[in-house]
């Protein structure tokens, strides 16, 4: 009986002990979709036996609202997702700045992991310049997306100029007037992101001189060339009028129901090169190719600005931040990133990231891919906007296109709107 | 027989506490609290994480009342009010009337003029959108279809036809004044009319000079609610024109929302917000002291 007691006894300690070695981290994120965050940590746990991970999912705008009163009252935390905007200055002050956390628990240095203009951008999010956050990828606008069988069917090449441009719409409306040339949302903001690409294809970082008051103005010949250029691409009716009236969802629509030739939009929607995205999606396009906006002045180069999208972090109150730290090297540079890098939302930030086999139905969409890639990893400007602004801007152009209110009002308006500190650029 | 004093007055402190003190609390917190946050970040440049506002007094005041775009939302909410309050006095008026004369299948108008009115605004908005889409909308469809591509047009990025589509939308919820106006017509003593009509009165005389002015109490209750309605009318803006094209049709409603999301600037979108609760009590107090004093 002793003898038996005595086995019992040792068999709990020795389940105590290995229970003690579990450890359980805290994630929360907003993003990416609970199928994808549910991929990662799976794959972290089984290369980390006795590592669980318990997920804070949320929606975008509760994680907002959530995240940083949980960090701020002590909550169990490991890792954070952070939103690469002002929520990172909210929020710095209780996060664990990273590269200390590399050199002492990751497998290289951080600046050594992942892209510099990445780090850079990341960096400059934080008012004391410290790297608080490591970004899964980097995304921009604008890009443009093309039905390849309607291509193949109309004889059509990408555009890669003006002309090019000009040529491609004028023979979709000859041979299928049927279809829509060109879809894209006329939402304000977004003719503003067409006219800021515009403008960095002949001044790349343009955008940025004017954002960090580096001695950039509205009304400067640089942005008054890119506001007469797309002014231009309605009044030649390369862009269609009709398109003004389209919201982002429907213009997405005609695209993926193949009324659509071709589609314009940020480089989110990149999935459109992918077919596992396309099928889980139901979207019943087969061939995809993309491209960033055609040249449109001579001499000058393609250009997308990009920003990072969605960073990681370790709060303070962490009680495992070698484990996070680990955590946060696996999903943003690591085996991980194969995890998410198929849905494409964002190039990854990891140095020399590849994406994995079978995501692309063509070489065609691989080296579309690789376009858009080395588009967002060498920006002129960030893709940094002032949302509010923006929409002002997007307005100035719509009232030139309709009403043929003249350029050089226009950009001397936008200046005195952007000086006038009614908007969120001012301090 | 002895009358006991009211309830209300026999009431001990605890016990109004304990039925009033629910309602007293949910209006101090949305009510009281709201107010003050709001009139506290109006005054301050601060941004959506709502800390470390630095005080700007009346600057975001200042800047609200020189923006012509401000100033053009809020026309443009006059406007329609206008238009509104114009089409539920008359039109409103004048089907609610038809529609009490005993006209067959009274039943099915009642809930086609009615059924816009209770559904989501948002819906029909965003319904009338797609309808009215340039290239592939239902209706410019159709009219290509039957040889008539001249009339389609674009619907929503005219700014003239885009403001009268808003307009149109406004007219279209006609359903609650004629609501208003069928229940206030059932109180109507019926041997007013029985005396019109033996005194020789035809039926628009009995509409224009009997019923109309019977229905006053009636008219300042839809001039009110709609000018209201108008402040608050965000859904059928923002999903159908979004305020534009180049904020031509935007509201109030719609330029408060586009500066309380940027992030930056919560301040400014609060004192807009707050401008527009004045001004819209100003509007409603004037309207019931005129009333008052006409009668």
């Amino acid at each position: 009986m002793n003898r038996f007691m005595l086995g019992v006894a040792a068999s709990l300690i020795a389940v105590g002990a290995a229970k003690a070695e579990d450890v359980t981290l805290q994630l929360w994120t907003w993003y990416p979709a609970e199928a994808v965050v549910t991929k990662i940590i799976d794959g972290f746990e089984a290369a980390n036996p006795g590592v669980q991970i318990n997920l804070n999912l949320m929606e975008s705008t509760a994680y907002q609202d959530k995240m940083p009163l949980a960090l701020s009252s002590g909550d169990p935390m490991d890792v954070v997702a952070v939103q690469t905007s002002t929520m990172v200055n909210l929020v710095k002050d209780g996060l664990e700045p990273l590269p200390a956390l590399f050199e002492a628990n990751g497998s290289a240095p951080i600046d050594t992991l992942l892209s510099a203009s990445a780090l850079t951008q990341a960096r400059s999010l934080a008012s004391d310049g410290e790297l608080y956050i490591a970004p899964m990828g980097v995304l921009g606008s604008v890009a443009m997306y093309y039905n390849a069988d309607l291509m193949a069917e109309l004889g059509l090449e990408l555009p890669r100029t003006r002309a090019d441009l000009a040529a491609f719409v004028a023979t979709v409306r000859e041979k299928r007037p049927d279809l829509e040339p060109i879809s894209f949302t006329g939402a304000n903001w977004f003719l503003d992101e067409i006219t800021l690409t515009i403008a960095e294809q002949a001044s790349p970082g343009f955008f940025n001189s004017v954002r960090y008051n580096t001695g950039g103005k509205w009304d400067s010949p640089e942005y008054t060339k890119a506001y007469d250029a797309i002014v231009g691409l309605y009044k030649d009716e390369i862009f269609s009028r009709q398109t003004l009236d389209l919201d982002y969802g429907r213009a997405a629509e005609l695209f993926q129901q193949g009324k659509a030739v071709a589609y314009m939009q940020g480089t989110w929607e990149t999935g459109y090169l992918s077919a596992p995205f396309r099928a889980a999606n139901k979207i019943t396009l087969t061939n995809v190719v993309a491209s960033g906006l055609p040249v449109l002045f001579e001499g000058a180069a393609p250009s997308i600005r990009s920003f990072i999208e969605v960073a990681w972090a370790v709060p303070k109150q962490s009680a495992h931040k070698d484990l996070a730290t680990k955590f946060i090297e696996y999903v943003t540079a690591g085996a991980g990133v194969d995890a998410w890098s198929d849905t494409l939302f964002v190039v990854p930030a990891k140095m020399g990231a590849t994406i994995p086999e079978g995501v692309f139905s063509s070489d065609a969409a691989k080296a579309s891919y690789d376009e858009l890639s080395a588009l967002l990893l060498a920006p002129g400007s960030d893709r940094n906007n002032v949302s509010d602004f923006s929409a002002a801007a997007g307005d100035a152009i719509i009232a030139s296109i309709n009403s043929g209110t003249a350029t050089a009002d226009q950009v001397k308006y936008l200046q005195a709107e952007w000086d006038s500190g009614r908007y969120s650029n001012a301090n | 027989m002895t009358t006991k004093p009211p309830l209300i007055t026999r009431a001990s402190w605890a016990d109004m506490a304990f039925f009033f003190g629910p309602l007293v609390i949910m209006y101090l917190v949305f009510y009281v609290f709201s107010l003050a946050f709001l009139l506290y970040t109006s005054l301050h440049r601060v941004n959506i994480s709502l800390t470390g506002g630095r005080w700007v007094g009346f600057d975001n005041f200042r800047l609200l009342l020189t923006d012509g775009n401000f100033l053009t939302a809020l026309a443009n909410n006059l406007v329609f009010a206008a238009v509104a309050i114009g089409a539920g006095l008359t039109l409103g008026f004048f089907i609610a009337v038809t529609l009490s004369t005993g006209v067959r299948r009274k039943g099915l108008f009642y809930v086609a003029f009615l059924l816009p009115s209770l559904m989501p605004l948002a819906l029909i908005a965003s319904v009338f959108r797609v309808l009215l889409e340039s290239r592939f909308g239902a209706l410019n469809e159709t009219l290509r279809a039957v040889g008539l591509e001249g009339l389609a047009m674009g619907w929503l990025i005219e700014p003239t036809l885009a403001y009268g589509v808003v307009v149109i939308l406004f007219v279209y919820l006609i359903g609650l004044p004629v609501m208003y106006y069928t229940a206030a017509m059932s109180t109507i003593n019926t041997s007013v009319i029985e005396a019109a009509v033996l005194d020789g009165a035809g039926t628009w005389q009995i509409m224009r000079q009997i019923l109309f002015p019977l229905l006053r109490a009636t008219h300042k209750t839809i001039i009110v609610s709609t000018v209201l309605m108008t402040f608050r009318a965000f859904d059928i803006v923002f999903f159908s024109t979004q305020g534009g094209p180049s904020g031509v049709t935007e509201i109030t409603g719609t330029y408060v929302y586009r500066f309380s999301t940027s992030g930056n600037n919560i301040g400014y979108g609060s004192a807009a917000a707050l401008l527009v609760m004045i001004i819209s009590l100003v509007i409603s107090i004037v309207q019931l002291f005129m009333s008052r004093s006409r009668t």
